[in-house]
């Protein structure tokens, strides 16, 4: 008998483990919306106080985030969970995994909401809305979208002499040469100083360096890409010749960003966003932020996550949760939402009035690192959305690696491989 | 008489459960259906069966080669150094000489680092202008290399850090085979004025040949399943100079979102993995002596 008992006591167990303990006052007679993010640190604690003040002034609606940690993750995650119907109602997602969520059917196109309350859309940034239309429908709505800027050590310009941020890329080029070679500013440190640092496996440097000397990426409908022209061959030329010529050098990941902190490198490119990162570890010399440079154009490229609806799973996708879904979007970019957000995270704000609201006016006031992002935000582009092309990036950026790591390597060579890779990837299937 | 044994059986099968519901749902489970998903194609929601359509594009997969080749390379830099050299320290080891556990606990400490912590301390090391590596080439008059940036270095250098990291296990076990041989072959050779080279070659390496085994064919099988130290230090790069079959893999189903092909390269994986200890147990072990 005792053993019998054993059996069900482990059992017992067992079946506790797998189910966890169910049931919740909270979200008694209230519409549960699950959200899954990756927005980690202090972007959660912002999100989740926003997220707080939703359900305060809306009794009916429960929004639950669940972070998952970073992008990665919650791209795992969200696969997984599409495998088997078990989606969250809204979630963070790139374009390349919307397309794929778009054609598995799974989305809740945020059309028809739009169609169905004749939004106005006037007041969002044409490029916030545009970078959500797929299949001539808006199927998701902007959340976190970061503006790259140039961040700047002007103890080292200063010392160095250089009078301005540079503003197009032969005076970038320049100013990195005057900081590798600059008497005064490699004993001003410990360490040896060069001009920027940048990871050749983000494809993003290269992308807005092409857009800037006057080129494009691909063609409207994505099917066709121009990336061995004359004016991708300036951009890799000018990743080249900054590492051949010893102005600058590789990282990985964020390191730059490290790099720029340690004092090692003047100057880098790098999102909005990483302000808020760098001043968490602390910045120990006079900094600034400044746009992009440019040759022909002016041209910045955003990136970030949009968010979406999901159809597919009946306990958290049913009418009532996905409406919910939706006001708790539209709240959150609604005019000071966005501004509230954008100042506690350096995302951009979506909407072109939150720029004239009063938080907002006193933050630039207060912070002009910030302004660099905001006046770039006319000029915003983004990249192509397909899966294809986020496959395409991935190759691109393994090998301009291979490029800028070889010791002589032919420009017209790697151009070519990319060109007619990122094509047959384009027009594969 | 009947009911005792149900009951043995029962109480028995209460002891292996919680463990035999683990090792079911998180290994076997997943195991045959990445096999069963290596017949499909799309990822997402709808998948459409394919038969061995995934398989026979590996044939003409350029990067699956490459990442193959990768991995050959590595298992062969990383195996034979490790045997060598574990076998090196443990004879040390295993003699006798002061602050013996001091060498014991530094030799097995970055085997109970976590793999992604250490990766992240050799990622500083490897590093091009201010790495250790480096500064200590720079001291003796070599010019420095740049070792997560060069392809022909980035391998190497992720072997060097497997090395390392590896090598304190295989010590343990070498020092656990070394002291297992009676003292009197030793005594006895000595008595029939066999110096130390002989031995040891012909007393020490036959009596350990059973772990040198073991540990030829354990080494083997995680060097062909190395991921974790490429993930963290280069994501298969420059180029794609360390993309490993397991990163291949991953980049295929987490980055690409290809299951299909990914679970059949993953299939490929294991079959190339028992094909390899297959034959290490039937050529190899015939060296092996067995003392009872």
């Amino acid at each position: 008998m005792k053993k019998y008992f054993n059996l069900i006591f482990v059992v017992a167990i067992v079946l506790f483990a797998i189910t966890g303990c169910g049931g919740n006052p909270e979200e008694d007679g209230k519409t549960v919306v699950t959200f899954w993010h990756a927005m980690g640190g202090q972007l959660e604690t912002t999100l989740t106080n926003m997220i707080d003040q939703f359900n305060k002034e809306n009794p009916d609606i429960l929004v639950k985030p669940q972070c998952m940690g970073n992008y990665q993750t919650l791209s795992q995650k969200l696969m997984a969970a599409s495998q088997v119907g078990n989606n969250p109602t809204i979630a963070q997602a790139y374009e390349a995994w919307t397309q794929n969520f778009i054609d598995a059917g799974i989305v809740e196109p945020i059309q028809s909401y739009i169609d169905k309350e004749k939004m106005d859309l006037t007041d969002f940034y044409s490029v916030m809305i545009d970078n959500n239309i797929f299949n001539d429908k808006i199927y998701s709505f902007p959340f976190n979208k970061s503006m790259p800027v140039l961040y700047v050590n002007m103890d080292m310009l200063k010392t160095a002499g250089i009078k301005k941020i540079p503003e197009t890329h032969d005076e970038l080029m320049k100013a990195y040469e005057i900081l590798s070679t600059n008497k005064a500013v490699q004993t001003m440190y410990a360490n040896p100083v060069k001009g920027t640092a940048f990871s050749a496996r983000d494809a993003w440097n290269f992308f807005c360096l092409l857009q800037q000397n006057g080129g494009k990426l691909t063609n409207k409908n994505e099917t066709e890409a121009y990336l061995n022209s004359e004016p991708s061959k300036k951009s890799l030329k000018f990743m080249l010749d900054t590492i051949k010529n010893d102005y600058g050098y590789l990282t990985q990941g964020y390191e730059h960003q490290t790099e720029f902190l340690a004092k090692k490198v003047g100057i880098i490119m790098s999102s909005s966003v990483s302000k808020s990162y760098m001043e968490n570890d602390k910045v120990t010399f006079n900094w600034a932020s400044a746009p992009l440079t440019h040759n022909k154009t002016k041209s910045a490229i955003l990136s970030g996550t949009n968010v979406l609806i999901f159809n597919n799973n009946p306990k958290t996708c049913n009418e009532k949760q996905k409406e919910a879904g939706w006001k708790f979007i539209k709240w959150f970019t609604d005019r000071d939402q966005t501004a509230h957000w954008s100042i506690e995270t350096n995302y951009m704000p979506v909407r072109k009035s939150s720029l004239k609201t009063e938080i907002m006016i006193a933050n630039i006031a207060k912070d002009p690192l910030i302004k660099a992002a905001l006046d770039q935000l006319p000029i915003a582009t983004f990249e192509p959305k397909s899966s294809k092309w986020f496959q395409c990036r991935q190759v691109i950026g393994e090998i301009l690696e291979e490029c800028l790591t070889e010791k002589n390597p032919e420009i017209n060579k790697y151009l070519e491989k990319i060109d007619t890779t990122v094509n047959s990837i384009l027009k594969g299937e | 008489m009947k009911n005792k044994k149900l009951k043995k059986l029962l109480s028995a099968l209460c002891y292996i459960m919680p463990g035999a519901m683990i090792i079911l749902t998180f290994h076997f489970i997943p195991i045959f259906y990445s096999l069963y998903y290596s017949f499909f194609k799309g990822g997402l929601g709808k998948k459409t069966f394919v038969g061995i359509t995934n398989y026979s594009e590996l044939i003409t997969d350029a990067d699956f080669w490459l990442s193959l080749k990768n991995t050959v390379f590595y298992v062969i830099g990383t195996v034979p150094t490790t045997i060598v050299l574990s076998l090196i320290i443990a004879l040390l080891l295993n003699s006798k000489i002061k602050g013996l556990s001091i060498y014991r606990t530094i030799y097995y400490l970055p085997v109970i680092t976590s793999i992604n912590a250490v990766s992240l301390v050799w990622k500083w090391l490897y590093n091009t202008h201010n790495g250790l590596l480096n500064s200590m080439l720079e001291f003796i008059g070599l010019n420095p290399i740049s070792w997560l940036f060069d392809k022909n270095w980035a391998m190497i250098a992720i072997i060097i850090m497997s090395i390392w990291k590896g090598l304190g296990y295989n010590v343990i076990i070498f020092l656990a085979g070394l002291q297992g041989i009676p003292k009197q072959l030793y005594e006895s050779a000595e008595i029939d004025g066999a110096g130390l080279w002989h031995q040891f070659r012909n007393i020490t390496i036959p009596m350990i040949s059973p772990v040198t085994f073991f540990v030829f064919v354990m080494s083997t099988i995680s060097s062909f399943q190395v991921f974790a130290q490429v993930y963290m230090m280069t994501q298969g790069g420059p180029g794609k100079a360390t993309t490993v079959i397991v990163y291949h893999l991953y980049d295929k189903a987490f980055q690409k979102f290809e299951l299909g092909g990914s679970s059949a390269i993953a299939f490929v994986l294991f079959l190339i993995i028992f094909a390899m200890t297959m034959f290490q147990r039937k050529i190899a072990e015939k060296k092996v002596h067995y003392s009872n």
